[in-house]
């Protein structure tokens, strides 16, 4: 077998879910490196994507998208996506759905699009070694914590409190600092678990990388 | 069968090639709930009992099934994977993580005992998980306090490594926490994605299964026994002692809306690489669902230079001077709340 075929099979594999262990760590590898492995990963999933969902694809920007943050972090354009109602509450009282609250939009802005940044992080990762932090500001002041801790009347919304630059939306300063990653890694052993995310934190932590570790 | 079909019928596996991931608490969709907990919630400032059943139930699916899966984690940039082995017997629980990504490593769970193997160093952590039992424990009690700060609704369904799933959604009640979007699998109840959202709804972090096999044959016994397998490793033991907060000079003025104070602890941490052991006060808070870790060490000019905000993903941290001492404040939480922390801190002696 050509081995170019065998790469395309593996990526093939790759977009399928179906690589395990070393492989599956070789063939990310490559999709970030290769820029014709990226373009048949793409391209799998772009096909599939039309066929099935009749979701509108803009598959070219996405890919330019996707090269620009190669480069860095950016940021993308919210896309809002629907999807079929069903209650799995069901069993639960009608306090749980009557919740006083607007609901919110069934997907994350960003759903449709998150799988970029994906793939992004993973050309962040085989580039970067240590853990980037975004540099942010946070503005000083009690008025907008007291804002913070206004119920919300109808979520999502815009944290009004504003520490100023939010996560994703603007390019911002990345830093390294083995002191941040150090205790990072100290708070996720020891406090960054949750009631909801136990078996999370615990994956979290044990997937973490940096300079703790 | 067009090959172009064929192509898409394996879509659903495709965006999980993409699709982050992780996670394994569980609700178990098939029991019903306790009538004692039909209350009905009019108001926002009533609390919901069965945010706290829901969770509980998760928990509780996770503990009782033998899974392996390989999940993806996404967040702030950085991208991980690793293949989990989960097996239970009773309360017994024993977990192997591999690492995917990074540094080669493997992390063993027995209960709230962790080893973490670093094959190229060849040196193995041991540590003790206090905080899984915290949590066990606050869901058992049917604490309210989770349902007064998040609201749960039904967000449709999905599908998710080819299992059928139920989409539930935690939105915080007020500025001060992120919200959760959880998808479970329709028959076990166990979570094979998560997601944490900004408050417009954005996806700062994400986890999820790529393929999973529940019921999976884990042998228990074979897990404890490559736990127990050191040789040819040196174990370190991180330098932790349990402290109390007020007792090391610390309190807060007004304590931040949901958190509460989980555990305080004295460790050490190693300054540039072989340089002198530091020691550092960790003191822990949670609102059940989100953790912020306060950490507090000697000002040192050399290491300690502007105050800022750094964000990763979910978790944000800040750092500031407060007299004689530095702080940093970690969390899976908006800055602000980073923010409330550090302006109620103050230093009691």
């Amino acid at each position: 077998m050509h081995e170019a075929q065998r790469h395309e099979e593996l990526v093939s594999a790759l977009a399928d879910g179906q690589l395990r262990g070393e492989e599956f760590a070789r063939t990310v590898e490559r999709v970030v490196r290769d820029e014709e492995a990226l373009l048949t990963w793409h391209s799998y999933h772009l096909v599939g994507d039309v066929l099935r969902s009749g979701e509108t694809i803009v598959g070219a920007q996405e890919l330019a998208f996707l090269q620009r943050l190669k480069h860095g972090l950016a940021h993308e354009a919210p896309q809002v996506r629907g999807h079929a109602a069903s209650d799995p509450l069901a069993a639960y009282p009608q306090s749980i759905k009557t919740e006083a609250t607007k609901p919110p939009q069934d997907g994350a802005a960003n759903d449709a699009s998150f799988r970029w940044k994906v793939l992004a992080g993973v050309a962040s990762m085989v580039a970067v070694a240590m853990i980037g932090w975004q540099l942010t500001e946070v503005q000083q002041g009690t008025t907008q914590l007291a804002q913070a801790t206004q119920p919300r009347a109808s979520p999502p919304m815009r944290a009004q409190s504003g520490p100023v630059v939010e996560v994703g939306s603007e390019l911002q300063p990345m830093i390294r600092d083995p002191q941040l990653d150090a205790l990072l890694a100290a708070h996720r052993q020891t406090g960054g678990n949750s009631a909801l995310v136990m078996s999370a934190g615990f994956l979290r932590s044990a997937t973490f990388e940096g300079a703790g570790r | 069968m067009s090959a172009l079909e064929a192509v898409a019928n394996k879509r659903w596996m495709r965006a999980m090639a993409a699709a982050l991931i992780m996670a394994s608490t569980s609700w178990v969709a098939a029991q019903t709930r306790p009538a004692s907990a039909a209350s009905a919630l009019t108001d926002e400032k009533v609390t919901d009992p069965s945010v706290n059943q829901w969770l509980a139930r998760m928990h509780e699916a996770s503990r009782r099934r033998a899974y392996v899966g390989t999940f993806v984690i996404s967040s702030g940039g950085n991208l991980s994977s690793g293949r989990i082995w989960h097996a239970c017997e009773g309360e017994r629980q024993v977990e192997r993580v591999e690492s995917l990504t990074g540094a080669p490593r493997s992390t063993f769970r027995r209960n709230d005992q962790v080893l973490t193997f670093l094959s190229a160093s060849r040196v193995v952590v041991q540590e003790r998980r206090e905080s899984l039992a915290f949590f066990q424990n606050l869901l058992q009690a049917n604490d309210s306090s989770i349902a007064q700060f998040y609201a749960l609704r039904a967000s449709g369904t999905g599908r998710v490594a080819g299992f059928e799933t139920d989409v539930l959604q935690l939105q915080p009640r007020d500025g001060l926490r992120f919200g959760y979007r959880v998808w479970t699998e329709k028959k076990t109840g166990l979570v094979v994605k998560l997601q944490t959202l900004d408050a417009d709804g954005q996806v700062l972090e994400q986890a999820a299964f790529t393929e999973l096999q529940l019921d999976a044959p884990v042998s228990m016994a074979r897990l404890i026994e490559m736990m127990a397998n050191t040789a040819g490793y040196q174990v370190e033991k991180p330098e932790l002692v349990k402290a109390i907060a007020a007792g090391e000079g610390w309190a807060l003025r007004a304590s931040v809306p949901g958190f509460n104070p989980m555990n305080c602890y004295k460790r050490a941490f190693r300054v540039a690489g072989n340089g002198p052991r530091q020691d550092t006060l960790q003191w822990i808070f949670s609102d059940g669902l989100a953790s912020v870790s306060l950490f507090l060490d000697a000002f040192d000019p050399r290491r300690h230079r502007q105050p800022g905000a750094f964000a990763l993903g979910a978790t944000h941290t800040l750092t500031r001077r407060i007299g004689d001492w530095w702080l940093t404040v970690v969390g899976e939480v908006p800055p602000q709340t980073l923010l409330a922390f550090a302006e109620g801190l103050e230093r009691s002696k």
